[in-house]
């Protein structure tokens, strides 16, 4: 049994996050683009189309404020889904997107030592972290919604 | 964590003069972030009108869509701890008005940062919407911090 006021802090910040998790789909999707190619070109840079290589500083300026925050983040709703019914599947779930958001962050580096292989790595752990993300939110919702209130 | 699982907070006084302390910088953020928007983008309706859509006859360029979806990335992630944080402080106080008090601050902030989109993507009127609802939110978490400071600073 959750209180009314725990069952609306839960679903508004749900909405809340997938209200988040949209604007970072829609930010990659305008800065860097949809295909491995694009991400390539984003971090390698391209002559031809002027897009300029990035730097080791500017990735680093990304990397560490998105650290903090994502991990905050995921610590959160995984907290909060160890109070629910899915408690079993949150040390899978924690693993995925932890390896996917750490292999993510990564890849930005390795691609700007030209190793190209990495656009492929890079767009794969972001779809998965976001799929599991999505997973998380709708695993937090769903037992929010079949508690009754008191 | 403690807070989100101790009773009476008021008991503990180190975790009492944390919240209070906790809560007095949170309004003082509060009130910087409306000043930190008001010197970014103007304090008037029209001035907020061309600092985000721009406006030819004065050669104000508006805002790009990346540097807008940058800076509602970044304060929804804000809106979502603080309120996330003043919810759980708020949360102790006996009222019957507390879940109403946090239902409309969350939708307000909601409203905000959908209407600052819509306005950039759909129509102008939602500039009026977006203004409104960001200061209806800010002040209605004020409201919350600073119920909950009076709430800490009384003796249990």
């Amino acid at each position: 049994m959750i209180d009314s006021y725990q069952k609306t802090v839960i679903t508004l910040f749900s909405i809340m996050l997938i209200a988040l998790l949209a604007t970072s789909i829609a930010l990659f999707i305008m800065k860097i683009g949809v295909e491995p190619v694009d991400i390539a070109q984003y971090y390698m840079g391209n002559e031809e189309t002027f897009i300029v290589k990035k730097s080791f500083e500017g990735l680093f300026e990304t990397t560490a404020p998105h650290l903090f925050a994502i991990t905050i983040i995921i610590f959160i709703v995984i907290h909060l889904l160890l109070f629910t019914n899915y408690k079993k599947y949150v040390p899978h779930l924690l693993a995925g997107l932890l390896i996917s958001f750490i292999v993510d962050m990564a890849s930005g580096y390795f691609l700007i030592a030209n190793l190209t292989l990495f656009a492929i790595i890079k767009w794969v752990s972001f779809l998965i972290f976001q799929a599991l993300f999505i997973i998380a939110i709708f695993l937090l919702i769903s037992d929010i919604m079949r508690h009754k209130t008191i | 964590m403690k807070f989100t699982v101790s009773k009476d907070l008021r008991k503990n006084k180190v975790m009492r003069n944390l919240l209070i302390s906790f809560s007095t910088i949170m309004l003082l953020f509060l009130a910087l972030d409306i000043t930190n928007k008001t010197l970014r983008f103007g304090s008037t309706i029209s001035d907020i009108k061309n600092s985000w859509l721009g406006n030819e006859d004065e050669f104000i360029e508006p805002l790009s869509t990346i540097s807008a979806l940058e800076m509602v990335h970044l304060d929804l992630f804000i809106a979502i701890l603080l309120i996330l944080l003043i919810g759980s402080i708020f949360m102790r106080i006996d009222t019957k008005l507390k879940t109403p008090f946090l239902a409309i601050t969350m939708l307000l902030s909601i409203v905000s940062f959908g209407s600052f989109i819509a306005a950039l993507f759909v129509s102008k009127t939602f500039v009026i919407i977006s203004v409104t609802s960001f200061l209806a939110w800010h002040i209605s978490a004020s409201s919350m911090l600073i119920v909950s400071i009076f709430w800490l600073l009384k003796k249990p």
